[in-house]
């Protein structure tokens, strides 16, 4: 089932973030394990992920360093930072109370 | 451990190094560009491992799926360029200049009026200094992308057999508008004709109307603006609807009233608004290939909008007004290399 951009702009970020918290990766890495755990919903635009990655890297919530990938080529891993962990959870807050708010509208309907 | 051909990763890199282009610093840019040209090898080591593909039809799938390089650019470049000093800086800077330039001259001279009057002297020839400075320095800034652009669609054009032609300076249109298109870009079925325009002021808006000078008057003073077409009838469009005005004096034959006749009047456009320029495409066409007329903006500015049929809208690389692409020289370098690298027919 194909999201709407609408939808999928709000959560990208917060998505790339928890991922990243769950243990360090880079950038092509990221957008399989975003479309494995989202069970193929979501195939991340992958132009666009180096720009968000860079802008979170900007406001200190991820960290990047260079290592051997499990190939054997040399990478840009990152990480996510204390700033970011704290960051994320707040956002996750956000999303949980965002959505339980909608859920109730929406079955409210139903 | 795989390995792909060097021709491929000399292939990665260059459309690498294109996606990061707009990027300001050269050390931002090199490291994104590699961080780019990473994830493409792993793309394309994916597809040729797993999915069997050959080389260049996983290069092709991948940079698919990297999605359309003008958007990437314009992305980075927001991401990474440093944003302009604040006025507020600008203008604490201004008085510091000030406050020591004023205060340097009473440690030689005693008599106060004379000192206050040449302080002020110096002051205002400081402040004109800056900003014939400021005004140079937009030039200079101009020409060195311009030139700049002129070189990379060389060699771009070198690198895959297209063939660049100049045929007007390249740098008169910074100054003042052209009629005469200066550069050729030319494909086996395509001929780029490329007429330049350029925004000196960096964070001007660019806003452009497809507004025939001798289409328009305004006949009852400030209020209207009447459109004569081609063939008969006329419209009115209230001119307060457009904002703020600029003046643009005219002379011309209208019909109205029944009558013919001549009416020398002033015309107003809304402010910053930049008519088409008329510009002799007819020239520079080929006899055989299809013609695609070019405005490349260069330098291009923060925003494009386009005012058609009364309404504003915006605009931006790729787009199309009254018949010509709007086109940055990297949004035209990115269409030509889409095209090379898809395989599919250019429906510019």
């Amino acid at each position: 089932m194909k999201i709407s951009k609408e939808l999928l702009k709000g959560s990208t970020a917060i998505m790339i973030l928890k991922v990243i918290s769950e243990g360090e990766t880079y950038g092509y890495e990221l957008v399989q394990q975003l479309y494995r755990k989202s069970q193929g919903t979501f195939r991340l635009n992958e132009g666009t992920l180096y720009p968000i990655l860079h802008t979170m890297e900007k406001e200190g919530y991820i960290e990047s360093f260079r290592k051997q990938s499990e190939s054997g080529r040399d990478r840009k891993y990152y990480r996510i930072t204390a700033v970011g962990k704290l960051h994320l959870g707040a956002q996750m807050e956000e999303w949980t109370a965002f959505t339980k708010a909608v859920n109730g509208v929406l079955e409210g309907v139903n | 451990m795989f390995t792909i051909s060097k021709e491929l990763q000399s292939e990665i890199r260059r459309y690498s190094a294109r996606i990061a282009y707009d990027i300001r610093s050269r050390r931002k840019r090199e490291e994104v560009g590699r961080e780019y040209a990473e994830h493409l090898e792993d793309a394309v080591y994916y597809r040729i491992v797993q999915c069997g593909m050959e080389e260049m039809d996983a290069f092709r799938d991948a940079c698919d799926e990297l999605g359309n390089v003008t958007k990437m650019q314009e992305l980075l470049a927001l991401t990474h360029n440093k944003d302009p000093l604040p006025m507020s800086v600008k203008v604490l800077l201004g008085l510091l200049c000030a406050a020591v330039v004023g205060s340097s001259y009473f440690w030689f001279e005693n008599k106060i009026y004379r000192a206050y009057f040449v302080f002020i002297l110096q002051l205002c020839i400081l402040v004109l200094t800056i900003v014939l400075l400021i005004q140079a320095g937009r030039y200079l800034r101009a020409l060195h992308i311009r030139r700049r652009a002129y070189r990379r669609l060389k060699e771009y054009a070198a690198q895959n057999g297209l063939i660049f032609i100049r045929r007007a300076n390249s740098y008169r249109s910074i100054f003042q508008r052209t009629a005469t298109p200066e550069w050729i870009l030319e494909t086996d079925t395509h001929r780029y004709i490329l007429s330049l325009f350029a925004t000196v002021k960096r964070r001007q808006e660019l806003r452009l109307t497809d507004f025939q000078l001798y289409q328009y008057i305004s006949v009852s003073g400030i209020r209207n603006m009447i459109l004569l077409g081609a063939g008969a009838g006329a419209k009115t469009y209230s001119i307060t609807s457009l904002g703020t005005m600029r003046s643009i004096y005219i002379g011309h034959t209208f019909h109205h009233g029944g009558q013919w006749g001549r009416l020398n009047v002033t015309l107003k456009l809304p402010k910053g608004f930049h008519l088409l320029p008329e510009i002799d495409w007819s020239s520079a066409e080929h006899p055989t290939k299809q013609n695609v007329r070019v405005l490349l903006l260069n330098p291009i500015p923060m925003k494009i909008f386009v005012l058609e049929h009364g309404r504003l809208r915006p605009s931006g690389d790729d787009d199309t007004v009254d018949g010509m692409r709007i086109w940055s020289a990297s949004g035209l370098v990115s269409h030509l290399e889409g095209v090379r690298i898809s395989g599919k027919h250019d429906h510019a």
